[in-house]
């Protein structure tokens, strides 16, 4: 068998439709380096798939009644920093769509831009049942854990379990959104996460 | 198709305006559009498994979901099988715009898309976790045998229109891509059965464990019985038989990001098939040698030197009693034959993904398969060996290139018989001598091996965040067809937040089947009264059918106008070189010209009430005369009430525009028809589904399809009631 016999050479010299195409695709090229291309269509669909982590991960997480609001009031989910994703609508929507609850308690999402203007570090002293930092908020994230220590601390980058005492952080590596997890989540009592999770081996690492 | 191509540069020329005008909305709003939350809802049936598969940047063909997706794509899960009171997946076919569905007899299942056939229906891709189901023999697809148990089955996706760039040969109005789940996801057991009034039954069982950390497994088996249905003549079809299944799947997580994947099936079939005989042997027309008479008409007719006796001994013996056909009120002859089939088939799968975000997959696959058509005498068995490599890897910020090696090789025994009817002496004009061997498909000394290679590269280009180009193209190089490019380019356009607009030029090849190209076709026998002979009848195929070429070109239009309703419209114009179809005298090729489109809808009204449908329209041209083998106008709608929190009540209606079974012999007309289906499911809290359907309830029976040119008579698809009880996972 002879590959790229004679119909490969009749294909590009007849077809002078592939050669506009061509043409168009180096166009395209060249406007992709003079137009403005962003990666929020990325940073977006990134969001789209943490917050659904979130909203499992609250489900396989147990909370102490004692750690909960009472009954009658809604459990909080703090989101803190710059949202530069759609997080906050993302999540928003998720506990809408799916009538999340932790603990049978009603959720209720609030946002702050600022983790520690006033009113942020009043809401987070209240014990909120998740705190959820966006990266830029990183840096602060130990004083957040120190100000409520019951609560399940979730965000972004390694560092933020390894150095800042969080819980859960997202990381996205070979093209995947992927968990790190600090050890100790699974084994305190309150906020715990089921050990199932652990077993995800592709998804999550654990570390002490 | 001149005004398309120009549509289509249009199009082309406002993508370019959109890089340098930035018409477009506002992107950095945080606010979620109609097309994300409905991803959102998506995305929350997802468990962890799947989550942590999901890529982030992904390429065309790796993952058709995406609404930017510059491509006609519908997916149908388990759900929109049972829950529509569909058996089998390739019943759930009837709800896709664009692919027409029908039955000929009770076991066979035939599938077109977009429009013209030609000899073949299945004029598309099919894989089944990376299996190419396509029979290399016929051209067609055993849907019985591919069929796999609800339980494991994850998705199946149709791409409308070709994916040869990406998905190869054969690719040429559409892919069809079975996938099913990660044997993480099917632990526990699940067992599915239906039984329908006539006392058809399928009953599937599947198990899943966990052998160690990372180790899964599942095996599954399934037994289906036909009962018996009819012929439109009102004959039994004797279609009753049975088809029996099991497989089995291991998965094992090798280490971080390498993943080994080894499965395998069997599958058995015993029915039975029939061949109308009734309009096989003539007497030569003198004045007309190109319409003989029937030869029983010849006998009313008296015509001087009849054969005596004059019906050959041997075809006495397929005499159907009392039973008459046509106008012409011809004696009925039938030869029924047993059509056994066994398949079986391995494959192992080694996946993951590289530091530099390389994700990659190597697999391998073994198949064998055994048939032997009994009413046509023909018989083969195909040994069959396929290597993939696949990789796909983002390149900077906006690329994303996807690439890939394969290798095949079919090896076939192909084997004729004559049956006892054909078994009289009859005067051979191939060979100039009287024989009692001829088979009525002859595949003689005819290439029994053969090996194909081919690769394929596709860059998928992010340009903007309103801009998605695709450019690719697949080089093969095959025993059978020789060497092909098979070049494509897609690319969307979203305008804002609510449409999205795609267009696409492909070129596709099919290979003609081994049958098209090989097989002497034996079809009649004339008595010339002249030399008191019979003589027999046949047309040989071609082996140097060139590959069918088509040059398709598409327009798309995607909308959200909220998060609850979808409607998509996507436009196409196929022009075909050298299409295959039979003879008499030979298997030609035509050009063929195909225009159409889909216009589909998925209104969720609130959480209580679902609608879907579609609406194709297509027509096509064949040497440029209107062609009329496809149905002009499909419908197809099906709500979904739910009128407590376990009771769901289904309605679903189809629409048939009428059609012509082609035939160079005998062309039987099938009227326009409309089906309708109504269903309760009721759901446990425990798992338990229990389904009652009505299918067809407006008709007592109605014909669709059987096979193109053997002259075999269509069966009655008859109105049927089900029951379906299913224990999920």
């Amino acid at each position: 068998m002879l590959f790229f016999n004679s119909k490969i050479h009749y294909y590009l010299r007849t077809r002078g439709l592939l050669l506009v195409l061509g043409l168009l695709s180096v166009f395209l090229g060249v406007g992709s380096v003079l137009a403005n291309p962003g990666l929020i269509a990325e940073k977006r669909k990134v969001t789209r798939v943490q917050a659904v982590y979130l909203k499992h991960l609250i489900n396989f997480t147990h909370w102490d009644a004692k750690d909960l609001p009472m009954p009658s009031k809604s459990a909080k989910v703090l989101l803190l920093g710059e949202d530069e994703g759609g997080m906050v609508e993302t999540f928003e929507y998720l506990v809408s769509e799916s009538k999340m609850k932790i603990g049978g308690r009603s959720v209720e999402v609030i946002h702050f831009e600022k983790p520690l203007a006033p009113d942020a570090i009043k809401a987070i002293e209240s014990n909120p049942s998740v705190i959820f930092l966006f990266p830029k908020s990183n840096s602060q994230a130990t004083k957040i854990r120190d100000l409520s220590p019951k609560s399940l601390l979730v965000g972004n980058g390694r560092d933020l379990v390894e150095k800042h005492k969080a819980d859960i952080a997202f990381t996205v590596s070979k093209n995947r959104v992927r968990l790190v997890i600090r050890e100790k989540s699974f084994t305190r009592k309150s906020p715990m996460l089921s050990s199932r999770i652990s077993a995800l081996r592709n998804v999550v690492e654990v570390i002490p | 198709m001149k005004l398309l191509f120009r549509v289509f540069v249009l199009q082309c020329i406002a993508f370019a305006n959109s890089l340098f005008g930035q018409v477009v909305g506002d992107s950095n709003s945080t606010e979620l559009s109609p097309f994300e939350k409905a991803e959102l809802r998506r995305l929350l049936e997802l468990d962890f498994l799947d989550l942590s598969r999901m890529p982030i940047r992904s390429v065309l063909g790796y993952e058709q979901e995406h609404w930017r997706n510059p491509a006609s794509v519908h997916v149908i899960r388990p759900d929109d099988i049972s829950g529509n009171g569909h058996v089998l997946t390739v019943d759930a076919f009837r709800n896709v715009a664009g692919m027409y569905t029908t039955r000929g007899v009770g076991y066979d299942d035939f599938v077109t898309m977009r429009n013209f056939s030609g000899s073949a229906t299945e004029k598309f891709l099919t894989m089944v976790d990376g299996r190419e189901v396509l029979q290399l023999m016929g051209g067609t697809i055993n849907w019985t045998t591919e069929d796999v148990p609800l339980a494991i089955l994850d998705r199946v996706e149709i791409i409308r229109g070709p994916g040869a760039s990406l998905w190869g040969t054969n690719a040429v109005s559409g892919v069809v891509n079975v996938v099913t789940k990660h044997s993480a996801q099917t632990q526990g057991d699940s067992i599915r059965l239906v039984f329908e009034d006539d006392g058809t039954f399928l009953g599937d069982f599947v198990h899943g464990g966990q052998l160690g950390d990372g180790e899964f497994y599942r095996f599954w088996v399934r037994d289906q019985e036909y009962s018996e249905g009819k012929l439109i003549s009102g004959l039994g079809a004797r279609d009753d038989g049975y088809a029996r299944k099991a497989g089995f799947r291991f998965d094992k997580e090798l280490g971080a990001d390498l993943d080994l994947t080894i499965a395998g099936g069997f599958a058995t079939r015993r029915v039975e098939h029939v061949l109308d005989l009734t309009a096989r042997l003539f007497y030569n027309n003198a004045a007309d040698p190109g319409s003989p008479i029937p030869i029983h008409l010849a006998s009313a007719l008296s015509l001087p030197n009849l054969p005596v006796p004059l019906i050959p001994t041997s075809w006495q013996s397929s005499a159907v009693s009392g039973e008459f056909i046509s106008s012409l009120n011809l004696p009925r002859y039938q030869n029924y034959e047993e059509m056994p089939q066994d398949g079986s088939h391995i494959r192992g799968k080694l996946s993951g993904v590289t530091d530099n975000d390389l994700e990659w997959s190597l697999g391998g696959y073994a198949e064998l398969y055994d048939t032997s058509l009994g009413h046509i005498g023909h018989s083969w068995e195909r040994e069959e060996f396929d290597f993939d490599f696949k990789a796909n890897k983002p390149i900077g910020d906006f690329n994303h290139i996807a690439f890939g090696l394969s290798y095949r090789h079919i090896s076939f025994d192909v084997d004729e018989v004559v049956t006892t009817p054909w078994a009289f002496s009859s005067f051979d004009l191939n060979t100039a001598s009287f024989r009692t061997d001829i088979p009525i498909i002859d595949y003689g000394n005819s290439p029994a091996k053969f090996e194909r290679f081919a690769g394929f590269i596709q860059d998928s280009i992010e340009l903007n965040d309103h801009v998605v180009l695709s450019l690719g193209a697949k080089f093969e190089d095959s025993d059978l067809s020789g060497s092909s490019v098979q070049p494509g380019i897609r690319a969307s356009y979203t305008l804002d937040e609510q449409n999205i607009f795609w267009g696409a030029y492909s070129r596709a090849y099919r290979q003609a089947s081994l049958v098209e190209q090989y097989t002497t076709v034996s079809y009649a026998r004339i008595w010339d009264p002249a030399t008191s002979l019979w003589v027999n009848q046949s047309f040989s195929g071609d082996p140097n059918l060139d590959d069918e070429k088509m040059d398709a070109f598409e327009l798309g239009w995607r909308t959200r106008p909220s998060d609850r309703l979808l409607i998509e419209l996507s436009l196409y114009h196929y022009d075909t070189k050298d299409a295959v179809f039979s003879g008499p005298p030979v298997y030609s090729t035509s050009n063929v010209k195909t225009s159409g489109g889909e216009l589909t809808f998925d209104y969720q009204h609130s959480r209580s009430w679902h609608l879907k449908g579609g609406y194709s329209y297509s027509q096509g041209k064949k040497d440029s005369k209107p062609q009329d083998d496809f149905p002009e106008s499909m419908v197809n709608l099906s709500s979904h009430l739910t009128l407590s929190d376990n009771l769901t009540f289904i309605q679903s209606l189809y629409y048939t525009g009428e059609r012509t079974i082609a035939s160079a012999y005998n062309p039987i007309p099938i009227d326009d028809y409309l089906r309708l289906d109504l269903g309760l499911i009721w759901q446990t809290k425990e798992n338990w589904e229990i389904g009652l359907f009505g299918r067809d309830l407006l008709d007592p029976d109605h014909p669709e399809n059987m096979y193109n040119d053997l002259d075999v008579e269509p069966g009655q698809v008859e109105r049927t009631f089900l029951l379906s009880i299913t224990k999920k996972f």
